[in-house]
């Protein structure tokens, strides 16, 4: 008697239908699974074997083949457990083979016969959907999740009783519904505002008009200065997610399995600050089979980096190519993976070792140690780093008496104005923001009048540029007008991006 | 190169001075120095047997027949004191080096001088000063001599040669090194406009002893030392303790008394040095009167470009202690994008100047 039931794999974030085909004859007893099993799946047989036999069905004492297809590609993990079960309670007749035509299973089993979530539901669905089945049977706890793919039912089970029992008719389970938009809607009122910060008008400024063009930010500051606070606020002030950036970032973290328990859905711009003692593959991904990293875990969202001197040298070079291609292609024995890594990266760092050199007397550290902190950073990571701005250092009485300035709210209306100015404008290009403008694009777009050629020119004679900074400065000169909804740059755009190049201009050795 | 210049080129290898002098005066010439049987130094009265080691190794380091040629291929030269390339200022201080070695142009050596010192660590308001200063002079026609450190020496250095000026960095090792490394692009452009000397032989690495010694060449070559800032125990003290043991004018930066970089600068204007609050000050101690040349660097400022109304408002808020935007923003009550821009437009014009720490003050 031979069975067949459709399941899903994982490559990388995207999911492929796999059939797993179940055969019992007569012969020594056994239970063998092939088609590339790694040991997850090759564990499965016990958990298989133990599930069934105690949910009061007798485990048939024949010789099992189970194969996976297509035979050719790996598979882990343990979501093979269901799919492998019911294809035996089909081959033992408990479950007719025509009921399961047009539906895939998912999920682990436990000991007792319960079913146990899943990572990766969400792609593994969507490929399922695309392929054209009509049904899905997973995990309670997986089921909200899955229930996102639209032209795909999807139905919760709970144990492998449970699916007996559906199947045949014998239980009526309603499919399971999603409510997008009451998800959306919770999700707005938790996040940090940007009126809890007084002061720092200069950073704030900076992070207003990166959040307009998507620009990458440096801060320089000392120790206390409130940068941690302004970069987690920065998701605040981007535009809220659409569905659409939603459903990918949901893939990411489904298959990271890092979507908590009641979250189905990713209704909030990452925020990821990782350690400065993270490692390249955790950084941009990897592993045997590569897993996405911080990069890809931040998309549509905000890559902090604090202290970023600190982070091994090997590690921020590694970002030049996310942060160049919007992608990362990792390869390693087990193939290569190209993984989304759409973020905006927000850095910060102390002038120097100790965080005080240019702020107080308090500094202790000699000038060559100074220009070592700072070097640690390479040209070719800064070139991808739009705005450098220094935070000042707060004093009491400033703190006591600042002002609040503007709340989230109100920045994030004029940020959404620019990003529908630039999405218009650059509908042909082939890019979406002013911080994605090749050399050639600069010229394009970023014309300049006579006065306003002029007082560039005077800046570089005068303030110390370096020349990379000239296609930065046009840039954000450009996002400046932007916010302003002006279509040429002014004198007045560029006034202010000149100061929003600031590490060019420190003068530390 | 006569045969005399490369043996006292040797005899100055030995890096001792008064040993050095001794040797000269009991054999008369640095060449019957270096030809010299070893029992000879023996009856030298006070001569120990690791000074004649000494003697030895220097003779087995030192290339008598590869010198001339290795100091053409760095395209150097050794002057020694017969030699009249030998600046008379240089002559008259105490220990002065036998001879050394020099990349450049000597003729700047005899030029009107002015030594800027000051530490390696540097704030806004001492770059700011080195900077003024260091053009006004140059514009004048005055040397600055420094010490290619980084910080301080490095601004004069380069504040000198876009001026236009002359500049000469006394080196604490060989000639043919760079100390620090970052500095060799400025190494470059100092041989162009101006010379780079050293007392000290061609390799010699960088040792923290060689670097006070040579700061009394920092000073012998110049008229003045301008003490930029400084901490109370620095090379920059040194270089003004030599200074007043060569009887030359000292003159310092005032500063905050608060700040750790002005200590030591503070403490010399309080025991007698000449304070400096503005570039003509030195320019005075140099006896150059400007008013021959009818323009007067205090007057400087009215010919700056006039303010527009809002850039007043700005400017008016500030002065000569770095201010931060926030406060500026408080202040005036514009808005911080009013006030970036109206900086930035400041800034152009020459009125102020920013500082670390995203603060900006009045230029001098």
């Amino acid at each position: 008697m031979i069975s067949e039931i459709n399941s899903c794999g994982l490559y990388g974030i995207d999911g492929f239908i796999v059939e797993v085909e179940t055969d019992i004859s007569k012969g020594f007893p056994g239970f063998e699974i092939v088609g590339l099993p790694d040991n997850a799946v090759k564990e499965s047989k016990e958990r298989v074997r133990t599930a069934i036999k105690n949910s009061g069905i007798d485990f048939p004492v024949k010789k099992i083949t189970v194969n996976l297809a297509p035979a050719d590609t790996k598979k882990e993990g343990s979501v093979y457990d269901f799919p492998i079960a019911v294809g035996i309670l089909c081959c033992i007749g408990f479950i007719a083979q025509e009921k399961t035509e047009g539906a895939v299973f998912l999920g682990e089993l436990s000991l007792d016969g319960r079913l146990k979530p899943v990572n990766g539901v969400l792609p593994m669905v969507m490929s399922a959907a695309q392929k054209g089945f009509k049904k899905c049977f997973l995990p309670s706890a997986n089921a909200t999740e899955a229930a996102l793919v639209a032209d795909i039912d999807v139905y919760a089970v709970d144990n492998i009783a449970d699916i007996v029992s559906i199947l045949n008719g014998r239980v009526i389970r309603e499919k399971t519904f999603v409510d997008i938009d009451a998800l959306f809607a919770v999700s707005d009122n938790d996040l940090a505002d940007f009126k809890d910060v007084k002061g720092q008008e200069t950073v704030k400024r900076a992070l207003e008009i990166a959040a307009a063009g998507m620009h990458n930010v440096l801060m320089i500051g000392p120790p206390g200065s409130g940068k941690t606070m302004m970069a987690k606020r920065f998701p605040s002030i981007l535009p809220p997610l659409s569905f659409k950036e939603s459903i990918e970032i949901t893939k990411i973290y489904s298959v990271s399995g890092l979507l908590k328990n009641k979250e189905a859905l990713i209704t909030k711009r990452p925020f990821r600050a990782p350690h400065h003692t993270i490692s390249g593959s955790a950084m941009v991904g990897g592993g045997r089979i590569p897993r996405p990293g911080e990069v890809s875990l931040a998309g549509k969202g905000v890559l902090f980096l604090d202290e970023l001197p600190e982070f091994q040298r090997n590690v921020l070079e590694e970002l030049r190519q996310p942060l160049e291609d919007r992608t990362v292609s990792i390869s390693r024995v087990n193939g290569s993976m190209t993984y989304p890594a759409d973020f905006t990266m927000i850095a910060s760092m102390n002038p120097c070792p100790c965080g005080y050199y240019g702020y107080s007397d308090k500094c202790t550290c000699s000038a060559n140690q100074i220009s070592k902190y700072m070097s640690r950073i390479s040209g070719p990571l800064l070139d991808r780093i739009d705005i450098q701005v220094e935070a000042s250092a707060v004093n009491y009485d400033e703190l006591e008496n600042a002002p609040s300035g503007k709340t989230s709210a109100q920045i994030r209306e004029n940020v959404m104005r620019a990003h529908e100015i630039q999405l218009k404008r650059f509908k042909n290009d082939g890019i979406y923001f002013n911080s994605q403008l090749s050399a050639a694009q600069v010229e394009k777009y970023c014309h300049l009048g006579k006065a306003e050629n002029e007082l560039l020119k005077k800046a570089f004679e005068t303030m110390n540029f370096s020349a990379r900074s000239y296609h930065k400065i046009l840039k954000i000169a450009r996002t400046v007008a932007d916010l302003d909804a002006s279509e040429n740059i002014t004198v007045n755009h560029i006034a202010q991006a000149l100061q929003l190049r600031n590490l060019d201009r420190l003068k530390l050795s | 190169m006569d045969e005399n210049t490369i043996y006292t080129a040797f005899l100055a290898s030995l890096n001792d001075l008064n040993f050095e002098e001794r040797l000269l005066d009991v054999f008369g010439s640095a060449k019957d120095v270096y030809n010299a049987p070893e029992k000879l130094f023996l009856d030298i009265e006070g001569v120990t047997a690791a000074k004649i080691n000494k003697i030895k190794n220097a003779k087995k380091t030192f290339d008598i027949d590869g010198f001339e040629e290795k100091m053409k291929a760095l395209n150097a030269r050794f002057i020694t004191r017969n030699d009249v390339d030998y600046p008379e200022k240089l002559l008259q201080i105490p220990d002065a080096p036998m001879g050394f070695y020099i990349i450049g142009d000597e003729t700047v050596l005899k030029m009107p001088a002015v030594a800027i010192v000051g530490s390696r660590k540097v704030t806004s308001y001492g770059v700011e000063c080195t900077e003024k200063i260091t053009s006004v002079l140059s514009q004048k026609g005055i040397c600055i001599v420094s010490g290619m450190a980084q910080g301080t020496d490095s601004y004069a250095h380069k504040a000198a040669i876009n001026a236009g000026g002359k500049t000469v960095a006394v080196f604490g090792t060989g000639i043919d090194m760079c100390y620090p490394s970052m500095n060799l692009n400025l190494k470059r452009s100092i041989i162009y406009n101006g010379c780079v000397i050293s007392e000290y032989p061609l390799g010699t690495r960088p040792e923290k002893w060689n670097f006070p010694f040579r700061n009394r060449i920092i000073s012998g070559l110049a008229d003045v030392v301008a003490v930029i800032e400084a901490d109370r125990r620095s090379g920059s003290m040194i270089t003004a303790n030599h200074a007043l043991d060569q009887d030359k004018t000292i003159m310092a930066l005032p500063g905050n008394i608060n700040s750790a970089l002005s200590n030591g600068t503070n403490l010399l204007i309080r025991d007698g040095a000449i304070p400096i609050t503005a570039p003509i000050d030195v320019l005075e101690q140099m006896q150059i009167y400007l008013r021959q040349d009818g323009d007067d660097v205090r007057e400087e400022q009215n010919n700056k470009i006039p303010l527009e109304n809002d850039e007043k408002l700005v400017y008016d808020c500030m002065d000569s202690e770095p201010k931060s935007t926030d406060e500026l923003v408080y202040m005036t009550k514009l808005s911080i994008t009013d006030v970036i821009r109206l900086l930035s437009m400041l800034e152009l014009k020459g009125y102020i100047t920013k500082a670390s720490g995203q603060k900006y003050m009045r230029c001098l």
